[in-house]
């Protein structure tokens, strides 16, 4: 199925969401409400997931778990930071 | 070159964002433009595109003015949130019995209740936990006393005079936990 915003977009918004506060991690369920906010609504758990997987890939996020709620944060690494700037 | 009578490119949107963020004066200015004091009129995206091009040598797109927008909202909710969570660590703070370390973990997670749109369940227990932890670190701290004053107790059983001394330090450690 076609997703409803473009991979692209998705991708801007996982970054964008984590260009705030960018020391303070975002769990998933957090992050995921900070993407569809920006971009309106329309993208699903796993999309985000894919998302965050191929950001992963091109270094762009990194994850961390979080031992007080017990599951992953994500952040934005400086690679991460730089691609939309340069 | 550039042709003018092209749309801009995605790429050229997405430069919008990391600038609002390094620069405060422009997202500033940016808001009151959509966001005017009462009795102020708001100005139209298509005068703001001329701005920004203008004085600031930025193009991009309608739908990436939009998208701007969109981001600098979310990003105003999490410096109100952050505001909130300092002052919220400052009113604990009064209380000598929280080190920073807590005061810290508790400012962020009051962060993050705060910022997320629909609340974010484990920080809200995030918090509780802290408090629990607390408690629990008090409670253990306390049975420790009680063990310590136990052996000292013991060790100095027959002996009146460290008795003497010891019922006052009993007495002065009580005392102090009662006034907590």
């Amino acid at each position: 199925m076609k997703p409803t915003v473009s991979i692209r977009r998705q991708r801007k918004a996982i970054r964008d969401a984590l260009r705030i506060r960018p020391g303070i991690g975002k769990t998933e369920r957090v992050l995921l409400d900070m993407v569809n906010e920006l971009v309106g609504g329309g993208i699903s758990l796993q999309e985000l997931r894919d998302g965050l997987e191929y950001c992963l890939s091109e270094k762009h996020v990194r994850s961390k778990y979080n031992n007080e709620a017990e599951e992953d944060e994500w952040f934005i690494t400086q690679e991460g930071l730089a691609v939309d700037v340069t | 070159m550039e042709d003018p009578r092209q749309p801009p490119s995605p790429r050229a949107d997405g430069k919008l964002t990391p600038l609002l963020e390094s620069n405060q004066e422009l997202a500033d200015e940016m808001w009151r433009f959509r966001h005017p004091e009462k009795g102020g009129k708001k100005v139209t995206f298509e005068k703001i595109l001329v701005w920004l091009r203008n004085e600031w040598d930025i193009t991009i797109s309608i739908s990436g003015l939009h998208a701007a927008y969109r981001w600098l909202a979310l990003h105003r909710r999490w410096q109100e949130s952050e505001a909130f969570a300092q002052q919220a660590r400052s009113e604990l703070a009064k209380d000598p019995k929280f080190t920073d370390e807590e005061l810290d973990r508790f400012a962020e997670r009051v962060l993050k209740v705060e910022a997320s749109s629909r609340g974010d369940v484990k920080a809200y227990v995030g918090i509780a936990r802290l408090q629990l932890d607390r408690k629990k670190s008090q409670a253990s701290g306390q049975d420790l006393i009680e063990i310590g004053l136990k052996a000292i107790m013991d060790e100095i059983k027959g002996n009146p005079e460290a008795m003497e001394h010891f019922r006052a330090m009993e007495a002065a450690i009580r005392r102090a936990k009662e006034e907590g």
